[in-house]
């Protein structure tokens, strides 16, 4: 059973830009270094999600754009804003890969899904004679990522998209538990996987 | 068996469960990096035992909070090889260079490695620490330079078994390392190249 959860998506466009069929993007989330928590399944949702959407571009996987470009693009040594970038760029070899590649923007990633409030109380017991449980447990998720469209032969964010979801999941039980959980995080990804399919495709 | 009996050894078994030891045997692939090459140099590596084939075992303060034994195998070494020789070749030591080529003598310790467990922070993920002491030295061992390198990795538990986190943060603190060395390496050795002439 799936819990009601509310979506909210933006878009911000800074300036103008375009991406052909040849040109590849790829997805990086911010290090955990920085105190960013982006959780692995989750960079791998949005990178099949945005595959599976449009045919427009081509998408690199996280992992294989970081074998490639290894050491350069690791959680602690990945630039972690704009201002960053130029002083990775200024890398010869790191530009020649990309060009040839056809690398054209970088999304950088943050944001995670936490759980803001549970209460309730649900108890479980077992015997020789069965078991069951009894009770009502109900916790609220937000899952809040963000995405920064980096445009790497200009050097400049051309935009941001991002997607909010919160949700109320709940269990309650009388002898059987039945969960009725609100996806937050896997509606975060279709959101933000549709707005930056449509994002690229203005 | 009666009931009480019945619960005795179900109480017995999940006791030993909970205290049993882990045993973790530590591989990770670490890419080529994408660096200058320097083919005027070649260099000889020496490790210390602990790098070479470490089986880390707690020590008694740590025992009391997760009991674990780790077999790094030849994992530190071969990262160790893969980096250095991705900037220039690595020469056997019984070998004498090419004479074109200019020989620097690079040796590598362990200075530390520690790490927490969810037991032990109060959270839900392992952390792991790695620091290097690397020496380098020109053929006839006069010092040249010292770099200290770390490599930090955290894995939440997750999805993950215990086991599992924990070794993934193992592989992303040596993968960290690499990367600090790749760049650190990259830094430095034009300077170390001058040095040598």
């Amino acid at each position: 059973m799936i819990g009601c959860s509310t979506t909210r998506v933006d878009e911000e466009v800074n300036t103008a830009f375009t991406i052909s069929g040849d040109e590849s993007i790829v997805l990086l989330s911010n290090s955990y270094h920085t105190g960013n928590q982006t959780e692995l399944d989750f960079m791998d949702c949005l990178n099949s999600s945005i595959s599976k959407k449009q045919n427009t571009f081509e998408i690199i996987p996280t992992r294989q754009f970081q074998n490639l470009f290894y050491p350069w693009f690791e959680p602690s040594t990945a630039p972690q804003n704009i201002e960053d970038l130029p002083k990775i760029l200024s890398n010869e070899l790191i530009k020649n890969q990309l060009f040839e590649m056809k690398i054209k923007y970088l999304i950088k990633i943050t944001g995670e899904t936490k759980t803001n409030a549970s209460s309730g109380a649900l108890s479980c017991a077992a015997g020789p004679g069965g078991g069951g449980c009894f009770g009502f447990a109900w916790w609220d998720d937000t899952s809040a990522y963000n995405a920064s469209v980096w445009d790497l032969s200009q050097e400049t964010s051309v935009g941001n998209v991002s997607a909010n979801v919160t949700g109320t999941s709940m269990i309650p039980a009388i002898i059987i538990p039945i969960p009725i959980l609100a996806r937050t995080q896997s509606n975060a990804c279709e959101g933000l996987s549709d707005q930056i399919v449509s994002f690229f495709s203005n | 068996m009666n009931n009480a009996v019945k619960k005795i050894i179900i109480l017995q078994s999940l006791l030993l469960i909970g205290c049993g030891s882990q045993n973790l045997v530590i591989e990770t692939y670490i890419p080529k990096p994408l660096v200058k090459k320097y083919e005027s140099i070649t260099a000889n590596l020496t490790f210390d035992e602990e790098i070479k084939n470490f089986i880390f075992t707690p020590e008694q303060l740590q025992k009391r909070e997760a009991s674990v034994e780790i077999n790094f195998g030849n994992t530190q070494a071969k990262l160790f090889e893969n980096i250095f020789s991705s900037f220039f070749p690595i020469n056997a030591l019984e070998k004498n260079p090419d004479e074109s080529s200019k020989l620097i003598l690079i040796d590598i310790k362990l200075d530390k490695f520690e790490y927490l467990t969810p037991q032990m922070a109060a959270n839900q993920k392992y952390s792991v620490w790695f620091k290097y002491s690397i020496q380098i030295q020109d053929k006839d061992k006069r010092a040249i330079d010292d770099w200290i390198i770390t490599g930090y990795g955290e894995q939440e538990t997750g999805v993950f078994s215990g086991d599992e986190a924990f070794k993934r943060a193992i592989q992303i603190a040596l993968r960290d390392t690499g990367a600090n060395l790749s760049i650190k390496a990259q830094d430095e050795l034009d300077k170390i190249t001058d040095m040598i002439g």
